[in-house]
């Protein structure tokens, strides 16, 4: 659970890895934080997601730029149809800035305004980076398939 | 299904696509390992007596070859088939703990030697 979620995040082995033995030492440490409100596997989960968000926005791979605010949320275009690999390969060839919000709304079912604060972002920079990213992922993708046929 | 939903689909199965699964080698030595080929060849071979303890007395008294009220045969069967059971359950059960001791043991020291070579290989990265 906490692998794949690093594996999400970070999309590397290497730093995964690292990620989950940080995460286990320290709910360890912190282990007298857990009040038992929740399950722990739930407990485990958002403290790893928690962490390793601000792993990610304490390193300098990921810098968003502010933008100009949104009227309303732009609605999503249609995706692109194609297996799950070429899908994965596009999304993990994109740069933070726009592979992180992606994953962190559509796969961990966070909304814009929890990924905003987690980022430390104002939710128009979000949401404005994850049109740009549906919109280069799927470009990326016609244009993988295109090549492919 | 709207185009919201339809993205989501899309990022789900792209991002179940990357976990990885247990190696199918790994998975075999784990099996290998809590179900040696002796503790299976022993556990088929009692499977096959029970059958034959199941079936064999109405063979044999169709066949007029035992007299199933008067020959303790249940008995004795019963009693070897247990004494059968205890020859490969208790060595196996042994091992089991056995194994399983130790694995913690290597277990605990491997996890010693990987955060030892993490904190060397960052020590190295600060450098």
């Amino acid at each position: 659970m906490i692998f794949s979620l690093g594996l999400r995040l970070f999309h590397n082995e290497k730093n995964t890895l690292d990620f989950v033995q940080d995460v286990y030492l320290d709910t360890f440490r912190k282990r007298d934080q857990f009040q038992g409100r929740s399950r722990y596997s739930t407990y485990l989960y958002s403290f790893a997601l928690h962490r390793g968000l601000n792993q990610i926005r304490k390193s300098s791979k990921i810098h968003f730029q502010q933008v100009e605010d949104f009227a309303a949320e732009p609605e999503a275009e249609e995706p692109p149809s194609a297996p799950p690999e070429i899908v994965r390969e596009e999304l993990n060839g994109l740069p933070e800035v726009y592979r992180l919000p992606l994953v962190l709304h559509y796969y961990e079912k966070m909304s814009v305004a929890a990924i905003a604060a987690e980022l430390e972002q104002k939710e128009n920079t979000v949401k404005s980076y994850m049109l740009r990213a549906r919109k280069i992922l799927k470009q990326k993708i016609e244009e993988r398939m295109r090549r492919s046929v | 299904m709207n185009h919201h939903q339809q993205w989501e689909v899309l990022i789900q199965e792209a991002c179940d696509h990357q976990v990885p699964v247990l190696p199918a080698s790994l998975k075999a030595s784990l099996m290998h390992r809590l179900f040696p080929p002796w503790a299976s060849l022993a556990f088929l071979s009692q499977v096959l007596a029970g059958v034959l303890l199941i079936i064999g007395p109405a063979i044999l008294e169709s066949l007029w070859l035992s007299d199933y009220n008067s020959v303790p045969l249940p008995g004795l069967a019963y009693g070897a088939f247990g004494f059968m059971t205890l020859l490969w359950l208790v060595p196996m059960a042994l091992r089991i703990l056995q194994n399983s001791s130790q694995d913690l043991g290597t277990l605990s020291d491997n996890i010693d030697e990987v955060f030892k070579l993490n904190a060397k290989r960052r020590l190295k990265a600060a450098e």
